[in-house]
Parts: C-alpha cells; structure tokens; sequence
C-alpha cells in the first residue's frame, strides 16, 4: 500500500551521541503520505531522540532529514512546524493555566492573522469567526467541544494528553508525531484517543508514533519500527515485528 | 454582575478616581506622591510586560530607566529638542539597549537571563557613574528644564506644577493600560502567554519564541526608558544613585505585591509601596528597605499571586 506513495518524510542515516553515549546510530526511515508507522523499544533506546532530532529541538550529529522534499537537517523547531511537521511530548505539555480554547487557539498561531493593527484596534468580527470555527471544530476533533471553558490542568489526565494532541493540530500538521499518546491511559481512554487519531489521519495528516502499549500499537499501525540501544532491529507489518526473533528477544519477551 | 462588566465598571471607576485625586488632595506633599507612584506604576507596568506576560525575569529595569533619563535629559539639554522628542529618543534607546542584550541573552533559559539582567543593571550604573564627559559622573545633571508641550506657536503647556505634572503621567499610564489591556486579547499576547506557560510546545506549534521573547523586552525597556524620561523632568535632577540595582529590586518587589501577569497589580503595588517608600524618610530610609523585605516574604508566602490574585480569589469564592 505505502510503496510508490510520494515519500512525505525520509530520514538517512541520523546518529545522535551524548558525550561517549551513542543514542542513536544510523537510523533510516521512509515514510509516505496517509500511512500510520510506529516507533517501538526499550526505554532509552532513543526513540524520543529521534522525535527531537527530526522535530530540530535537537540537532544531529550525522545524517539527514527531508521532510516534503527540503533538507530540514539544520532548521529550527518553529521553522520546521510551519512547514507541517508537528509533535507532540512524551511528559505531555499543554498550556496548564489556560483554558481549552485559549490552549488549541495558541496552536492555531501560525493560522492567525496578526500585525500592528489588530494588536492596537482588535481583530475584525470575520478574523474572530474564522479562528473561532477553526478552534470549534478542532475541539470537536479530539472530543473536548464540552470542556472549552475549563482550565487546562482541571482535566483528566487522558483528556489532558488529548488536548496535547489539539494543540499540535492547530499548526495543520501534515505529519504528526505523537510521543507516547497511549502512555497512562486506561482501555476507555485509549479507545478514546485511537477514534480521535483515526478521525485526524482521515483529515488528511500522516501518523508518526512512538509507544509502549504494544498492543495499541500493533492494531493501529500499517509499519512498525524496532529499535534497540539506538539501532533499528527491525522493520516491518506489525505481524512480522511480533514473529521477528530479535524483537521477541529485546523487547516483546521481556514483557 | 458578569466579570467582563464588573472590570469595565472597575476600569472606568480607577479613571474618574485617578483623575479627580489630585484636585481632592491639595497638599504639595501627596501631589508628589501621587507623581512619584505615577512615574514607578508606568515602570511596573513595564516590567510586568516581561515578568507578567511572557514570565521572564529582568532585575535591570532601572539600568535602562537610567537610560532613558539620562537620553531624554541630555537631548533636551544639549541638542534643544522638544520634551516629547526627547521622550520619544529616550524609548527608542533604552529600547534598542534592550534588543541588543536580550538578543543573546534571552537564549538562555530561566535562572541565566535573570543574572544577565542583573549584571546588566550593575555595568550601566557603572557607566553613569564613570562616563563624566557625557553624564557628568556622580555629580549628576542638575537643572534639567521642566518639560514645556508646545502645539503650534500660540498653545504651550507647561508642566512646571505638581498637578500638571500628575496629569501628564497619568495619560502615559492610561495609554500603557491600553497597550496591557489588549495583551490579553491579541496574538502577540497569546504567544507571549505559551512562553510563560510552556516554551517548548509553543515551539513546536511554530512560534518563534525566541523573536517574540527579544520584541517584549525591548518593548518592556522602551517603556521603562519612558518612565526614565518622566523621572528625570519631574526630579529636574539625575544622577547614577537614582538607578541602581536595589531600584530594579524595588520595581520587581512592586509588581510581586501587587501581583503579576495583572492590569491591577503593577498599579496597586507600587502606589502601595512608593507611599511606603516616600512615608519613611520622615522616619528612617532603612526602615523601607526593612518593610520592602518584609512585604516580600509575607507575599511569597502567602499571597503568590499578589493582592490583585488574592482579591480576584476573594471575589470569586464569594460568587461561588
């Protein structure tokens, strides 16, 4: 299914040390338009480096990144963002003091008009609606539109991670990478939180994940990525990552 | 009453109160209270740009006061420019001064920006205090004119008494209100808000945090060079001991107690403690250093959000 689609994100050969501390050594991956990959592993085995390389919140020490065509290697993190490469955090930020409106229209930021003469005079009635159906309409995609009013840190922490994910659409991701969304969720939430994605992957942005809960990942991914102390041991459909005896060795067995 | 109405009722009734207050109180002395807290509620309000709405400390704020005196002073003294161009070079220089430390500097994060501010402070007394040919040193510049607003050859204001003087600062102070206000309702204000909240996930919706953190401090030290200029005219007399760390300390103190991040707070805290301020020196200067020290604490550890928080929590628990 994926191959022959136009490649949105290809990554070469990107390796990232700490000091004498190798995080991260070779990593390749292609990724194409509409697909949902996965990135699994032990803890520290540099998955969310590779979210912060790829998103320039850190930066490489080899390889490279092409995201739609254009060498974003060295760009930094708000650059990148505009060109619709978003993400979202492991320990999940969102604006805690703000309420859910204010959060996802600061995510809308690049979206909203700005200048001078809005600043002095306020915006035009036609701006306000625009962004307000915008924010509206982004609410109802992660299934917050009840709670606008309240503030960010009265949710529950499975709506939290979902108002996390409001948020970074707000930018109009055409990639998404999502950092552990699963992470601290019970089944409801869970099931919750993949009807949401499934509802973002129909509008038209490609899914990139990183997570512990297994089995989510293998019922929502089409490709699943394994690393290991910074490699990639395996690559595949997630029913030759489960039968794959590396990855049963490093990971999946030791559960 | 709903609160956007209780604040427009608020709001209005400070400007009628504000503006009557000199005429209630006659006396030369709270006139010159009245002035004195004008002139540190704009350079509050200043701060709170930057430590309110975008959460960044500075502790240098009145190193570029300084800057703005001694720049307003110096073009209207030396160079006969008129009062409102002097004021105008004062913010476009302590402004620039601004830009160009918070360029590198805010690429820091937390605890470094606020020493670099700190430092900052320290090295411009030194230069007030050392460049003799330009600020005449620790002698200071006596004399300074009081400002004279001329419209046209016919209309002149001149703001030589304590009144006129108050109702000059008051229209800087309701201007800045203005420019606070509509923080709260802009882009530039939402962005400045995911700085304070959360840099990295501001970031990552594309804010250029890092533009937006280095335009608010300019913006900030522009105002406080306005505030310069006002103190400088009002006082008709400069010199380095009236902008040294311990002021930065004070104006950071006042937006504490008054509470920031507010449009109340940067006005309450330093009407409060320049009162405070101005009352002890009846008695014993040390004894304001004593009280500022004091009303810190007692803030930090019982009202952290200052007196506008914990009037805004007394409000709301009562409407709960």
């Amino acid at each position: 299914m994926t191959r022959g689609a136009p490649s949105l994100l290809t990554v070469e050969n990107l390796s990232k040390n700490f000091g004498g501390f190798v995080a991260l050594s070779g990593l390749s991956v292609e990724l194409g338009k509409g697909e949902i990959l996965g990135l699994v592993g032990p803890n520290g085995a540099g998955k969310t480096t590779t979210f912060n390389l790829i998103t320039g919140f850190l930066s490489s020490n080899q390889g490279k990144i092409v995201f739609k065509g254009r060498d974003i290697t060295r760009l930094k993190p708000h650059e990148i963002a505009r060109m619709g490469l978003v993400r979202t955090f492991q320990l999940n930020k969102i604006f805690s003091k703000l309420t859910i409106k204010e959060n996802i229209q600061i995510g809308s930021h690049i979206y909203e008009k700005g200048g001078i003469k809005r600043f002095l005079f306020g915006s035009s009635k036609r701006d306000n609606e625009e962004i307000e159906e915008k924010v509206n309409r982004l609410m109802c995609l992660v299934g917050l539109e009840a709670q606008r009013g309240k503030v960010a840190e009265d949710l529950p922490y499975g709506d939290q991670k979902l108002l996390g994910i409001g948020v970074s659409l707000g930018a109009h991701p055409s990639l998404l990478l999502l950092d552990e969304p699963f992470a601290g969720m019970n089944l409801v939430e869970t099931a919750r939180c993949v009807s949401s994605l499934r509802r973002i992957l129909e509008n038209g942005t490609t899914l990139f994940l990183v997570d512990h809960n297994m089995r989510a990942v293998m019922e929502f991914c089409d490709r699943i990525i394994v690393l290991n102390f910074g490699k990639k041991i395996a690559e595949g459909r997630p029913e030759d990552i489960r039968k794959s005896p590396e990855v049963v060795a490093s990971y999946l067995g030791s559960i | 009453m709903t609160p956007v109405r209780r604040n427009l009722f608020l709001l209005s009734f400070a400007a009628v109160f504000s503006l009557t207050l000199p005429l209630i109180f006659k006396s030369s002395f709270i006139q010159h209270l009245l002035v004195m807290s004008g002139i540190n509620i704009i350079l509050v309000m200043s701060l709170d740009m930057v430590l309110g709405h975008a959460g960044l400390i500075s502790l240098g704020h009145a190193g570029f006061m300084g800057i703005g005196a001694y720049t307003c002073t110096l073009l209207v003294m030396k160079f006969k420019i008129p009062f409102l161009g002097g004021l105008l070079g004062a913010m476009v220089l302590s402004g620039f001064f601004g830009a160009l430390i918070g360029y590198p500097s805010l690429r820091l994060r937390g605890h470094y920006f606020v020493i670099v501010t700190f430092i900052c402070g320290i090295i411009f007394t030194l230069f007030f205090t050392n460049l003799v040919s330009i600020t005449k040193g620790p002698m200071g510049i006596p004399g300074i004119p009081s400002p004279k607003i001329a419209l046209g050859d016919e209309l002149a204001i001149n703001f030589k008494s304590k009144i006129a003087y108050y109702y000059l600062v008051l229209t800087f102070i309701f201007l800045i209100t203005y420019v606070k206000y509509r923080f709260y309702h802009s882009r530039m204000g939402r962005a400045l808000l995911a700085i304070r909240e959360d840099e990295d996930l501001g970031k990552s919706v594309g804010i250029y945090t890092h533009a937006y953190k280095v335009g608010i401090f300019a913006i900030s030290t522009a105002f406080a060079g306005l505030a310069g200029g006002l103190y400088a005219h009002y006082m008709r007399f400069i010199g380095p001991d009236s902008f040294t760390m311990l002021h930065s300390f004070y104006f950071f103190v006042m937006n504490l107690v008054g509470g920031s991040g507010t449009i109340a707070g940067p006005i309450i805290g330093p009407l409060l403690l320049t009162v405070i301020d101005e009352l002890s020196q009846f008695f014993n200067p040390a004894l304001a250093r004593i009280l500022f020290g004091l009303s810190l604490i007692l803030i930090i550890l019982y009202m952290p959000k200052g007196i506008t928080g914990m009037l805004q929590r007394l409000v709301l628990k009562r409407e709960v």
